[in-house]
């Protein structure tokens, strides 16, 4: 097996094993139990998809694809924060609406 | 040589994606997921764009590469540690069955950390050397002067 056939192999087994950890975190998100835990499989889908950008940058060659992972990286940390200050407040909304309602 | 090390990389990192998904998936509670997620989700993109850095040997490149990479290293502990202190005070509303108890200074008062469901609660305590607590109403099912020697878990 030549270098170049060994990087082509890696691509492929890369691709396929990152797509089947985006797909496998799905199930995660429909699953849930908990917002926390949709937080939790959102922002580990966000760094998977930043991995699959620079797998596409190796394959095409095209450093392009590397300002699209830091983009993505930058609003998917946004996304996390905001999705867990939502979790956070809301349990704190849910604390004081009973606290009114024993008073 | 570049492409073998490139190709390696990028095999290790696939391989840590696919660890953080089973970790995801298979672990029992929220922050014990978070800890196969930040850790080995963030360890999978840092294999694979420094594959891209050894594959595509320009500066700006490298840079992008080098930026992407602080960056994910940067936000991956202010996300988790978001993500943990909503969970935690999620369980302390809920009021589950306690799995574990508080041990942080100051807050002892019995306060759940982590939830952990019906089935894991067993296993988990042995593994962590607890004793099963004390339910209101129910009875140890060791009588005292009879407690083995051997912790249970052996």
């Amino acid at each position: 097996m030549t270098p170049e056939e060994f990087l082509a192999f890696s691509i492929d087994a890369g691709f396929v094993m990152v797509m089947l950890s985006i797909g496998l975190g799905f199930y995660r998100i429909a699953k849930g139990e908990s917002l926390a835990d949709r937080v939790v499989a959102l922002d580990m889908i966000t760094v998977t998809i930043v991995a699959f950008c620079g797998l596409y940058a190796i394959l095409s060659g095209a450093e392009t694809f590397l300002d699209v992972a830091i983009v993505i990286a930058l609003v998917g940390f946004l996304a996390t924060v905001a999705m867990a200050r939502f979790a956070e407040r809301s349990v704190i909304r849910r604390r004081e609406a009973e606290r009114e309602k024993d008073q | 040589m570049n492409e073998i090390l490139a190709g390696l990389l990028i095999l290790s990192g696939g391989v840590f994606a696919l660890v953080a998904t089973l970790g995801i998936i298979r672990l029992p509670d929220v922050l014990t997921r978070m800890h196969a997620s930040t850790k080995a989700g963030t360890l999978a993109g840092t294999l694979i764009l420094t594959a891209v850095a050894v594959r595509l040997p320009e500066i700006s490149v490298t840079a992008k590469c080098l930026a992407a990479v602080l960056f994910l290293f940067l936000t991956a502990p202010l996300a988790a540690h978001m993500i943990g202190r909503a969970s935690y005070r999620d369980a302390k509303q809920r009021q589950e069955k306690p799995a574990l108890l508080d041990s942080v200074e100051g807050d002892n008062s019995g306060d759940i950390v982590r939830h952990i469901p019906e089935k894991h609660l067993k296993q988990t305590q042995r593994s962590l050397h607890l004793e099963p607590p004390e339910l209101s109403g129910e009875k140890s099912s060791t009588p005292e002067n009879e407690k083995p020697d051997k912790p249970p878990y052996e």
